[in-house]
C-alpha cells in the first residue's frame, strides 16, 4: 500500500480550519498556527475574517441589486463559455472510453443500464466494433450519461476503432474483429422491435 | 444556510428531463445548490442553451446573494471585487471536475463557497496592506495619552515579568475600559469596527481584547501570541482602536 503524502495542502488545512472553527478563539488560533506554522499567516487571516463574519450575524443581511445580479450572471455565462471553449480545444482524442468510465467511477454494464440499451451495444462501442456515425439519440444519451461532449465521444470512438477488442473467440479459431455499422449493431442486438425503432430514430 | 430546502429530492445530475421539468415548475430556487452545480457540470454540453442558461442563472443569483450577505460595503469598491472573484471561481470550477473545488461544491456548496470567500477577503486585505507593511502606523500622540506612563515604560522595555498583561490589570487605565463599555451601549461595536478599522488584524486583536484576553501571558493564550506580535504592538493596536472609539463617542455626545 502506498503511504499518503504527509505534507498537508494549504487549502486542505484552511478548509479544515474553516469547518472546525467558525468563531476561532485565541486558543484555537494558537493551536492551529502551531500545528501548521507554514500556513500560520493564512490561518490568522482566515480567523480574522471568521470573527468579522461572526460579528456580522447580528447585522441585517444586505440584498444585491438587480443590476449586480445581472452583471454577475453575465460574468458567469462568459466563464461558462470559456470553460466550454477550453473543453472543445482539449485533446479529445486522448481519452478512451475506458478512461472516461474509470474517471466517472462506472463501468460498461452500469452505462448500458443508465442509457437503457442492450449491454452488447455498449460493449461493441467500447470494444471498437461499431463504426461511426452513431444514432443521434444514442450519441446524446451516452454523452449525457458520461458527462462528455460530442467531441470527446468522437475522439474516444476513433481510439476504440483503432485498437478493437475481439469478442472472445473459440479456442480453435483466430480472433477477428468485424466492426459493424451502428444500424447493424442495433438491429442484431436482440432488443425488441420497439427498442430498435427507438434507437434508430425511426419512431 | 440554504443549501437544502426542498422536500422533493433534486433530479440526478444527468437527468436532463428532470431538470427541464424543475425549471418549468420554478423549483430551481429551492433545490440544493450542490445539485444545480452538479447538473450544470454534467449536462451543460448536452442540453440546449435555454436550459443551460436557466441553470446558470439560478446558480449565479443564489451564489451572489450568499456572497453579498457576507461582504460589507467597507471593502474597496464596495466589496464587489471580492465577491466577483469568489463568484467566478464557482463557474471556473465547472470546467475542472477533478479539482478539489469542484468536488467540494458538489458535496457541500455553501461551505466551499464561504471558504473561497474567506480566502478572497484575506487576499484582498493582504494586497491592500502591502504598502503599509514597511511602516506600520503608530498611534497619534493624542491617542496614546490614555495609557499611563508606567505602562508605556513597561511595554517598551518588553517587560518579561509582566506575565498576564491583561486589560484588567494595573497597566490598564480603567477609564478607558469604561469608555469602551459606554461605547458598547451607545454604538454598535461591530459596525464600528467594520467601518473604522480597515486592518483585519487590528479588528481581530480588538475582538480578542473584548474576549478579555491578556495582551501577553506565559500561562495562557494571549492577544500577542494569537497574532504573533509583541506585547507592545498588541497594546498599540488596541490603544489605536480605543482612541477611535473615544472619538466616535465624542461624535455621539
Amino acid at each position: 500500500m502506498t503511504a499518503r503524502p504527509q505534507t498537508p495542502d494549504r487549502d486542505e488545512v484552511l478548509f479544515a480550519f474553516h469547518e472546525a472553527c467558525p468563531r476561532p478563539t485565541a486558543e484555537q488560533i494558537i493551536d492551529w498556527t502551531s500545528r501548521y506554522p507554514q500556513f500560520a499567516n493564512d490561518i490568522r487571516a482566515h480567523a480574522a475574517v471568521a470573527r468579522d463574519w461572526d460579528a456580522r450575524r447580528e447585522l441585517s443581511a444586505e440584498e444585491p441589486s438587480e443590476i449586480e445580479l445581472a452583471r454577475a450572471y453575465s460574468r458567469a455565462i462568459n466563464a461558462l463559455y470559456e470553460a466550454d471553449a477550453k473543453a472543445a480545444a482539449s485533446p479529445a482524442a486522448t481519452q478512451t472510453f475506458q478512461d472516461i468510465l474509470a474517471a466517472r467511477g462506472t463501468n460498461a454494464r452500469a452505462l448500458a443500464q443508465e442509457v437503457g440499451i442492450s449491454r452488447g451495444v455498449i460493449a461493441d462501442l467500447i470494444g471498437g466494433r461499431m463504426h461511426a456515425p452513431v444514432g443521434r439519440r444514442f450519441l446524446d444519451a451516452v454523452c449525457r450519461a458520461l458527462a462528455i461532449t460530442h467531441a470527446v465521444f468522437s475522439g474516444a470512438i476513433e481510439i476504440a476503432l483503432g485498437r478493437p477488442q475481439p469478442v472472445l473467440a473459440k479456442a480453435a479459431s483466430t480472433p477477428t474483429v468485424n466492426a459493424r455499422s451502428y444500424e447493424e449493431v442495433i438491429r442484431e442486438s436482440g432488443m425488441s422491435e420497439d427498442q430498435i425503432r427507438y434507437w434508430l430514430d425511426e419512431d | 444556510m440554504d443549501a437544502s430546502t426542498s422536500e422533493e429530492p433534486p433530479p440526478g445530475s444527468t437527468d436532463f428531463a428532470g431538470w427541464k421539468r424543475a425549471a418549468e415548475l420554478g423549483r430551481l430556487d429551492h433545490l440544493p445548490l450542490e445539485a444545480i452545480f452538479a447538473a450544470l457540470q454534467d449536462i451543460r454540453f448536452n442540453i440546449d442553451f435555454g436550459l443551460r442558461n436557466i441553470l446558470a442563472k439560478a446558480l449565479s443569483d443564489r451564489t451572489y446573494k450568499l456572497l453579498r450577505r457576507q461582504v460589507g460595503r467597507n471593502h474597496p469598491n464596495g466589496g464587489a471585487d471580492i465577491i466577483d472573484r469568489a463568484h467566478v471561481q464557482v463557474f471556473e470550477a465547472l470546467a475542472q471536475p477533478a479539482s478539489a473545488d469542484a468536488k467540494g461544491y458538489r458535496q457541500a456548496f455553501v461551505a466551499r463557497l464561504m471558504f473561497r470567500l474567506k480566502d478572497a477577503i484575506a487576499k484582498e486585505a493582504r494586497e491592500r496592506r502591502i504598502p503599509d507593511e514597511t511602516a506600520a502606523p503608530r498611534p497619534r500622540a493624542s491617542q496614546r495619552q490614555a495609557f499611563t506612563a508606567d505602562e508605556h515604560s513597561a511595554a517598551e522595555a518588553g517587560d518579561a515579568d509582566n506575565d498576564d498583561a491583561a486589560p484588567s490589570k494595573s497597566a490598564w487605565n480603567p477609564e478607558l475600559l469604561d469608555g469602551v463599555r459606554a461605547a458598547e451601549q451607545r454604538i454598535d461595536i461591530d459596525r464600528f469596527l467594520e467601518t473604522n478599522v480597515p486592518d483585519e488584524r487590528k479588528r481581530l486583536a480588538f475582538r480578542l481584547f473584548m474576549d478579555e484576553l491578556p495582551f501577553k501571558s506565559k500561562k495562557s493564550a494571549s492577544i500577542a501570541k494569537a497574532l504573533d506580535i509583541d506585547e507592545k504592538t498588541a497594546r498599540e493596536w488596541i490603544e489605536e482602536v480605543q482612541a477611535l472609539l473615544k472619538e466616535k463617542i465624542g461624535d455621539l455626545k
